[in-house]
C-alpha cells in the first residue's frame, strides 16, 4: 500500500485525490456528536456533497473514485489497487460506492503518519518481537480511532486497509485479511463507544484475542519451543563461562519459570 | 522529511505521538531511565510543535517518568513541581495534560512519604475524585483512578479509621470495575492486587498488637489467606498479558510472597522472591526501593537468619538512598533490621 499512497502523496493536494479528503472529514464531523460516543450511525454522506464543496466537478469524483481503471495522475483508486496487487485484502472490505471508496482512503491516509512514526520507531531497534510490533500496531489503531473519529467512523467504524495489510506481515501471515480486519474494527469500535479509553486500555481487552489469532494459532508452539530450544542451546554454552554469582542469578529465575511450566504441562491431580 | 502531507502539521504532530507511544513499549531494558531515552523525539517536538504545545509537554511527560527509575523521590518530587508550574503556564489549568502532570505530581509528593505529605496526598485525591466524579461521571475510568489513589493515599497513611476506609473503597473499585469492564480487563486486575495488598497491612497491623488483642494471629491468618486467593489468579492473568518479565507481573508476585511470608510459608516466599530479584536485574525494571529485599529478609528469618538480616540492611540502605530521613518507609526498614539484628546477650532469632 506504500506505493499507492506515496504516489497519492506527491500530488499537489488542490489537484489530486486528496483534494476531496477534508472535505469528506468536515462532512463527517459535523454529523458527529460535539464529544464522546460515535456509535449512532453517521447519516448518508452524498457524493454531490463532497463534489460540490469548493464547486468541483462532479466527474472527476467519479473518474477518481471509480471502478475503472485510473493510471494517470497520482494514480488508481484504493479500491482498484487492492484488487489488482492485493486480492487478498481486496476481497474483505466491502466497497458500496464511491463516497465509501474515498472514505477507506481517508482512513489511510490519516493513518499513515501514525504508521510511519511506529516504522521509525520499529526500525531504530535491532529485534523488536514480532509479537510487540503487533501490539504495538494495535495501539496505533485504537489511537488513530480515538484522535481521528471523523476518519474512523464513516460509513461504519473500520480500521484503515494499510493498518490490515501490516498486522497480516507482522504475523507471517498466521492470521488472514478477514480475521485481522474484524480484530482491528473491533478495535476502532472500542475507541469510538464514549468510555474514554486509553490507547493502551484497548490493547489490553484485545490482547488474548491478538495473541490466539497471530502467534498462538498453528504453529504457536512449535515457533516457541524453536525459540526455546536456541535459548537452551546458548545457555549451555554460556553457563560453564559464568561467575558463580551470575548462575545462582539465573538458577533462581529459569527454576520457577520451568517449575510453572511443568504445572501446566502435567497439572497436579 | 518529504513535501506533501508529511509536512503539514497535523501530520508531523501525529508521527510524533506515534513515536512517543512506541519507543517504551519496545525498548530494550537499558533504554528506560537513560537520560537521552527520549530527547531526540523532545527535540523534534519543540521544533516541530513549539515548546508549548501539548504534546511537547507529553513527551516531557514520558522523559520525566523514565528519569524517576534513577533518581530519587525529592529529586522527583521537584522535578514534577517545575514540569506542572511550567504546564500551567503555558497551557492552562483545565488542560488534559496539565492535568496529567497535576496528577503525577500528587503522587510524588505523596511518596516523599512525610506526616504532610501524607495529609495531603489524600486531600488532594479526595478533591480530584470528587471533581472527577462531578466532571466525567462516576463510571469514568479516571474517577475510578483517583478513588483507587485516594484508598492508597489512606492506607499509607495510616490514622485510625484510614485503613476501613481504604478497605471499604477498594470493595467498593474491585466489585464495580469488575461490573463495568468485565474481569478479565486488567484496569480490574489492579484494584484486587492493590486491596491485597491492603489486606496485607491490615494482617500486618494485627500481628504487631499480638501480645495485647485475643485471636490477632488467626486474624491475621485469615486476612494473608484472602490476600493469597485474591492474588494468586492475577498473578497468572498478569503473566499471560505482561509476559513473566512484566513489571507489574513481578509487582503481583511480591505481593504473593508478602502473602506466603504471613502464612509461614518461607520457603515458596524466598523462592518468589529471590525470582523477581533475578528478573528485576536482569532487565533493570524499576520496582519501588527495598520491597524485593525487605521480603527477602522476612522470608530468609527463620532459617538463614544471616542472610536475613544483610537483606534488610540493603533494604534500609535503599530506602535511606531513595526517601528523604523523615519518611514512614525508612521507619518500616529500622524496625525490620532491629528485630533481625541479633542482640548480644542470647535472644531468639526474629520472625
Amino acid at each position: 500500500m506504500s506505493a499507492w499512497y506515496a504516489r497519492a502523496a506527491a500530488v499537489p493536494p488542490e489537484t489530486g485525490r486528496a483534494r476531496y479528503y477534508q472535505p469528506l472529514l468536515d462532512a463527517v464531523k459535523s454529523n458527529l456528536p460535539a464529544k464522546g460516543v460515535y456509535t449512532a450511525p453517521v447519516p448518508h454522506i452524498r457524493q454531490k456533497d463532497l463534489a460540490e464543496t469548493g464547486q468541483r466537478p462532479r466527474s472527476t469524483f467519479n473518474s477518481l473514485f471509480g471502478d475503472a481503471d485510473n493510471a494517470s495522475g497520482d494514480g488508481r483508486c484504493l479500491a482498484r489497487e487492492l484488487r489488482v496487487k492485493r486480492p487478498g485484502l481486496a476481497e474483505v472490505r466491502s466497497d458500496t460506492n464511491r463516497v465509501a471508496r474515498c472514505a477507506d482512503e481517508v482512513r489511510i491516509w490519516t493513518f499513515w503518519p501514525f504508521r510511519d512514526g511506529w516504522l521509525a520507531e520499529l526500525d531504530q531497534f535491532a529485534e523488536p518481537t514480532r509479537r510487540t510490533a503487533a501490539e504495538t500496531l494495535v495501539l496505533m489503531v485504537a489511537e488513530w480511532a480515538r484522535r481521528r473519529p471523523e476518519a474512523a467512523v464513516y460509513p461504519v467504524p473500520a480500521p484503515p486497509m494499510a493498518a490490515v495489510e501490516d498486522l497480516v506481515v507482522v504475523s507471517r501471515a498466521a492470521i488472514g485479511p478477514a480475521p485481522a480486519l474484524a480484530l482491528l474494527t473491533q478495535v476502532v469500535s472500542l475507541a469510538l463507544d464514549g468510555r474514554n479509553r486509553r490507547g493502551e486500555d484497548i490493547v489490553d481487552m484485545v490482547h488474548d484475542e491478538l495473541m490466539r489469532l497471530a502467534f498462538d494459532a498453528e504453529g504457536g508452539a512449535a515457533a516457541a519451543i524453536d525459540e526455546v530450544t536456541n535459548g537452551v542451546t546458548t545457555l549451555t554454552r554460556i553457563i560453564p563461562t559464568l561467575s558463580p554469582a551470575d548462575r545462582a542469578q539465573l538458577a533462581h529465575e529459569l527454576g520457577p519459570t520451568f517449575a510453572d511450566l511443568m504445572v501446566l504441562l502435567c497439572p497436579p491431580t | 522529511m518529504t513535501p506533501g502531507p508529511a509536512a503539514e502539521r497535523w501530520y508531523r504532530e501525529s508521527r510524533i505521538r506515534a513515536r512517543l507511544l512506541t519507543r517504551p513499549r519496545l525498548a530494550g531494558a537499558d533504554r528506560p531511565g537513560h537520560p537521552d531515552h527520549l530527547s531526540d523525539l523532545y527535540e523534534a517536538a519543540a521544533r516541530d510543535l513549539g515548546p508549548a504545545d501539548p504534546l511537547t509537554f507529553e513527551v516531557e511527560v514520558e522523559h520525566q517518568q523514565a528519569l524517576d527509575a534513577g533518581r530519587g523521590i525529592e529529586e522527583s518530587a521537584l522535578a514534577w513541581r517545575d514540569l506542572h508550574d511550567r504546564a500551567v503556564d503555558a497551557l492552562g489549568d483545565a488542560d488534559r495534560v496539565t492535568g496529567v502532570i497535576h496528577s503525577l505530581l500528587i503522587r510524588h509528593e505523596r511518596r516523599r512519604g512525610g506526616p504532610a505529605d501524607l495529609d495531603a496526598g489524600v486531600d488532594r485525591y479526595r478533591r480530584q475524585a470528587q471533581d472527577r466524579r462531578e466532571s466525567l461521571g462516576a463510571r469514568d475510568r479516571s474517577t475510578h483512578i483517583s478513588r483507587a489513589n485516594l484508598a492508597v493515599a489512606l492506607r499509607d497513611r495510616g490514622r485510625p479509621r484510614d485503613l476501613a476506609e481504604a478497605k471499604e473503597i477498594l470493595g467498593h473499585e474491585a466489585r464495580e470495575r469488575a461490573a463495568e469492564f468485565g474481569p478479565n480487563d486488567p484496569f480490574c486486575w489492579t484494584a484486587e492486587v492493590v486491596l491485597a495488598q491492603t489486606l496485607l497491612l491490615e494482617a500486618e497491623l494485627e500481628l504487631e498488637g499480638e501480645g495485647e488483642r485475643p485471636g490477632a494471629r488467626a486474624r491475621a491468618t485469615a486476612l494473608a489467606e484472602r490476600a493469597l486467593v485474591l492474588i494468586e489468579p492475577r498473578v497468572a492473568d498478569r503473566q499471560r498479558r505482561y509476559g513473566n518479565a512484566g513489571v507489574v507481573t513481578l509487582q503481583a508476585k511480591l505481593v504473593g510472597a508478602h502473602a506466603r511470608i504471613l502464612l509461614n510459608r518461607y520457603d515458596e516466599a524466598r523462592t518468589l522472591v529471590l525470582y523477581v530479584q533475578a528478573v528485576a536485574t536482569r532487565t533493570r525494571v524499576w520496582l519501588v526501593p527495598g520491597w524485593v529485599n525487605g521480603l527477602l529478609a522476612r522470608a530468609c528469618a527463620p532459617t538463614d537468619p544471616a542472610t536475613a538480616l544483610a537483606a534488610a540492611r540493603r533494604a534500609l540502605a535503599e530506602r535511606r538512598t531513595y526517601y528523604p530521613p523523615e519518611a514512614w518507609q525508612i521507619r518500616v526498614m529500622e524496625r525490620l533490621v532491629e528485630r533481625l539484628t541479633p542482640a548480644p546477650a542470647s535472644r531468639p532469632p526474629a520472625r
